[in-house]
Parts: structure tokens; C-alpha cells; sequence
């Protein structure tokens, strides 16, 4: 664990007089499964979207695979190899499972469009390569059967999967998952790290995590940040934040903040 | 009522029909991919039908500045219809960079867009009229090469006409329809537009450049808009450089019964409508205007989403 992929510096970021994220600063490594997590409304979401683009920062810098992205629109962010889930999934509805995955891989066609418009031979090659990767990404989230059905009609943890497999073909090195367990049964719950793990290990990638469940957090992750009211209260290793008297407050509430209802 | 007449008001109905599907469906692209109605689409059917115009007849009439000019060359028909069509497209270009990709740079509300599209569609519209004038503009009757005017049978002793730039219509609009319904569904660059279509920020994290998607569906909408206007210009003249804004509103008609959005129902409310003011019986012609919003407000009543829209449900 040498490289670093992703560096925040100082980020901030205010809506109107609220600081949804202020002066954070952490870094993740090539091959982490890092942690983000922190009580509802502590600016975790809001830290993904400044991440990936769609939301400026207010201060700060953030560089991805050494290269400041600031101010690179999302789709170049996400072309350098960065793709993410999303809370509340955001699947493309009216497509198909398949084209759900294939889409994204729009970004590497690298035949012309009259060439695609034509099918040309090369366009050809390229459409069953780009077929072949699609179904072998829906076979892994367990999804190959299902490549013709409509999206819209998954249920809720086949959505998830869904999700996972078209931020993957994005062919990302930094993959960004907000919430992935979040509507998950237990059963559902207790694969999902392997299956983090396993995806870690089979594209090479690196994780960046939001994540509620606490057990697999702490099971999961090599490192963890700990944000509260958009602030870093704390990062490191699993056992070192779980013990930390600040996030205990944080979570918990310590004795002045909290009022007992 | 007899056969021939049914029949007449049938090919009538259809042909003039599939141009109002093509060009409604200008509308429904942009819609489709920004939310908003572009109203300056009338505008650029009215211009894409002059540069037809000027490509394959050469001239520009008595008024204007260009009054008394020529170009060099004279295009064949379909030639003019391909150059008019790509000129129109590349006028949408135009819109898109002058009445909506600031507004969208700057965060303004998508309403906004509405106001600068119109805005935008005078200026051209006066721009047109500063170039060519007020007057009417008719295609020669020579316009189609050695094809004849119009085929006539004779059936029970009564004459059914059919025009031959009818038949033109048809078939144009017809293959424009099956082209771009297997490009939307066939190719990558389709799907990657109706990605984008869905969810233009998701789109943009999944590496879609949403920016040159929006650019190329204008450059699809301006030429559907500029094809459309062509044809029903070679069928009925160009009237003028406002002779657009009634189809303009008949295109809004079009969508709004289809269904906001809908590829499918831009078609439907097309056919509609053309076969709803062919059936007019010929005493009340004069009433054809009307018929579009007659039959949008019946339609209306009963299906408020439109003929094909889906029903959208406010969350809360």
C-alpha cells in the first residue's frame, strides 16, 4: 500500500450558512476498503458528490490518481477511473438490465460513429467484446439471467447488485459506495463484505465506503474516517475508532449535547 | 361518404400525419433530455425549409437583402432536402449554445430556457425575414425531375388523386421514423442518449459526456425540424417567414396528446392528428386549425398523461 489514490485537502463545503463539510482531510491507498462513516447529516453523502464532481467545493483540494480534478467535469473524473453507487439507487429505469451495464462503456468506444452507424467490422468486434464484458458483470452480481428484463422490475438487493455491476463497467480503480447494505436483509448483509472483498481482490480496485451497519464496517474496512457535523472527528484503523471517546460521543451523544427524550 | 373519399382522407391523413410525427418529434427529443420545451424548433422547421429552398432553387426572391441574388449552383431535390436538413441541424446547434447551455452553466431554472428559446426563435424568425423577405415562396413544379405530379385512379366513377410529393412525405418521414427508432435502440450513442435522457448527473458519472449528448440530440431535433419543414413546404409553399408558428403550436398539440416524452406517442399523436383533419369533411375545411386542439382538449380530459405518456406520480 504505497500509491495514494485519493487526496482530500482542507475540503469544504457550505450551503448557504450551513458547512455541510468543513476542512477535511484524509487519504486513501491503492487496495484500501476505507470507511466513511458518521451519524445521518454528517456530510458523507455530500463528501461523495464533491468527490465525483457534481458538487464544487467551497475550500480545498482534492487530487485522484495524483491529478487535482477540481473543476474536471464528472464525466472526465469518471472516465480517469472513478465511479460510484448511490444511496438511493439510480438506476436508468427504462432500460434494459443489460443496458443498464452497457451504457457507461459508451466512454470507451473507440470506433467512429459512422463506422458504428454502419456496423463496420471493428464496430462489430467491438459491440460482442463490450457485449461479452456486460453479461460477464451481470454473471458476477448474479444478475445474467435477468439481462433482458426490464430494470424496473428488480427487486430492491437485485438493484443494489445492479448498481455495483454499472459502476464496475466503468472499469473503475476507485469505486465509491454509498450505502451499499443500506435495505439489505442479514443474510444479505453477511455476503456483501465478501463480495466487496472478492470484487477488491478480482478488478484491482480500491474502496471508499459509506456505511451505517456498524459490524460490517468494522469487519470490512482496513481504515476508517469518522465525520460528524461535516467536521473529521477521528480516523485509523477499526480498532482504534471504535474506542475513540469522541465518536463514542458522537454516535452515543455525550451527556450536554443530547437531550433524553 | 364512399370508399374513394375515405380512402382519399386516409393517404391525405397519413402522409401529412407522418410529418407531424417527424417533426413533433424534434420537441420530444429535447424534452425527453432537458425537460423543457424548445420553443424556437418552429423556428428552425421554418428555416430549414428556406435553405432547402434556396439549395435546390438558386434564388431569393424580390425583397430582402439577399433580393435579386443567386447561388451558383442548383441541388437536385433530395440533395437540397439532405443540405437544408444538416443546415437546420447545425441552426439547432445554435439554439442549444445560445438559449440553453448558458442558462444551464449559470444553474437558472429549466422554466427560464423556455423564455430565452422563445426569445431566440424571433430573433431567427426576423433574421429569416430580414434575408428573404415576406413573400411566399413556392417550389417549381419541376421540382421532383421527370416524376409526375400526381397519380389518378379512377374508382365507381370518382377520382382519387395522390400527389406525388405525398408519397415523397410517406416515405421520407417513414424512414426517418425507422432510422432513428433503431439508432435510439440499437446503437451504444442511443443508449448512452437515453441514459442521459433519464438522468443527465448519473449519466455524467458513469463517464457520459452529458454536454455533447445535449449538443448532438439538438443537431438531431434541428434536422427533423428542418426536414419537416421542407417537406410540408414542397407540399404546400412557404408562407412567409411565420408560416412555422402554427405548425409550430400543432407540433406542441402533437406531443402534449402523445404524451410528454414519449418517442411512441410523438408518432401516435402525429398520425392523430394528420388523419383527424383529413377526415374533416370537406364543408367545414376551413375549421382545420382547429381540429389539432379540439381534439387535444377531448383527449385531454380523459387521459390527462396523454395517449402514451406514463403517468407520473408526485413523490412526496
Amino acid at each position: 500500500m504505497s500509491e495514494t489514490i485519493l487526496q482530500l485537502d482542507g475540503v469544504s463545503r457550505s450551503f448557504g450558512g450551513l458547512m455541510a463539510v468543513g476542512d477535511v482531510s484524509f487519504s486513501v491507498q491503492a487496495g484500501e476498503i476505507f470507511g466513511l462513516i458518521g451519524p445521518n447529516g454528517a456530510g458523507k453523502t455530500t463528501l461523495f458528490n464533491l468527490v465525483s464532481g457534481i458538487t464544487p467545493v467551497s475550500a480545498g483540494r482534492i487530487g485522484f490518481l495524483g491529478r487535482d480534478i477540481l473543476g474536471l467535469a464528472p464525466h472526465k473524473v469518471a472516465g480517469m477511473g472513478m465511479a460510484r453507487t448511490f444511496q438511493n439507487i439510480r438506476l436508468f429505469a427504462g432500460m434494459s438490465v443489460l443496458d443498464n451495464v452497457r451504457a457507461p462503456m459508451q466512454a470507451f468506444s473507440r470506433t467512429g460513429f459512422f463506422s458504428d452507424l454502419l456496423g463496420l467490422p471493428a464496430s462489430r468486434a467491438q459491440e460482442a467484446q463490450i457485449m461479452a464484458t456486460a453479461m460477464d458483470l451481470l454473471n458476477l452480481v448474479g444478475l445474467g439471467a435477468k439481462a433482458r428484463a426490464a430494470a424496473s422490475s428488480l427487486p430492491y438487493g437485485e438493484r443494489r447488485r445492479l448498481e455495483i455491476a454499472r459502476a464496475l463497467a466503468l472499469r473503475p480503480k476507485l469505486l465509491l459506495l454509498d450505502e451499499p447494505a443500506a435495505g439489505l436483509n442479514l443474510a444479505e448483509k453477511a455476503e456483501l463484505s465478501d463480495f466487496i472483498r472478492d470484487l477488491r481482490s478480482r478488478f484491482d480496485l480500491t474502496v471508499l465506503i459509506i456505511e451505517h451497519h456498524v459490524p460490517l464496517v468494522m469487519g470490512l474496512c482496513d481504515r476508517l474516517a469518522v465525520l460528524n457535523f461535516g467536521r473529521l472527528i477521528c480516523q485509523g484503523r477499526p480498532e482504534e475508532v471504535r474506542c475513540d471517546k469522541s465518536v463514542i460521543d458522537a454516535y452515543l451523544g455525550d451527556s450536554h449535547a443530547a437531550p433524553r427524550t | 361518404m364512399n370508399i374513394v373519399f375515405l380512402l382519399q382522407s386516409f393517404i391525405n391523413g397519413l402522409s401529412i400525419g407522418s410529418v407531424y410525427a417527424i417533426f413533433a418529434l424534434g420537441y420530444t427529443l429535447v424534452f425527453s433530455i432537458l425537460g423543457i420545451i424548445n420553443f424556437a424548433h418552429g423556428a428552425v422547421f421554418t428555416i430549414g425549409a428556406y435553405c432547402t429552398y434556396a439549395l435546390a432553387v438558386g434564388d431569393f426572391g424580390l425583397n430582402g437583402l439577399l433580393a435579386g441574388m443567386s447561388l451558383p449552383f442548383r441541388l437536385p431535390f433530395p440533395l437540397a432536402l439532405l443540405g437544408g436538413s444538416l443546415l437546420a441541424g447545425g441552426i439547432g446547434v445554435l439554439v442549444e449554445r445560445l438559449a440553453f447551455r448558458p442558462l444551464r452553466a449559470k444553474g437558472a431554472d429549466p422554466l427560464l430556457a423556455l423564455v430565452s428559446s422563445l426569445g431566440v426563435a424571433l430573433i431567427l424568425v426576423n433574421c429569416l425575414q430580414f434575408l428573404v423577405g415576406a413573400e411566399i415562396y413556392a417550389f417549381p413544379s419541376g421540382i421532383f425531375g421527370s416524376l409526375p405530379m400526381a397519380m389518378v385512379f379512377k374508382m365507381d366513377g370518382k377520382v382519387l388523386a395522390v400527389r406525388t410529393v405525398q408519397i415523397i412525405i410517406l416515405v421520407v418521414s417513414l424512414a426517418m421514423l425507422l432510422a432513428l427508432a433503431w439508432f435510439m435502440n440499437r446503437t451504444r450513442m442511443g443508449k448512452a442518449l437515453q441514459a442521459t435522457a433519464e438522468n443527465p448527473e448519473t449519466a455524467s458519472l458513469l463517464g457520459i459526456n452529458v454536454d455533447r449528448y445535449i449538443l448532438s440530440t439538438f443537431f438531431i431535433s434541428g434536422a427533423l425540424g428542418g426536414l419537416s419543414g421542407t417537406l410540408i413546404g414542397a407540399s404546400f409553399g412557404l408562407a412567409g417567414p411565420y408560416f412555422g408558428v402554427s405548425y409550430g403550436l400543432k407540433g406542441l398539440a402533437v406531443i402534449v396528446l402523445g404524451g410528454l416524452g414519449s418517442i411512441p406517442g410523438a408518432v401516435l399523436g402525429g398520425l392523430v392528428i394528420g388523419l383527424g383533419e383529413a377526415f374533416l369533411p370537406p364543408d367545414y375545411s376551413s375549421m382545420k386549425e382547429a381540429v389539432a386542439f379540439v381534439m387535444l382538449f377531448v383527449i385531454l380530459l380523459a387521459r390527462p398523461q396523454g395517449l402514451l405518456g406514463r403517468q407520473t406520480i408526485q413523490k412526496v
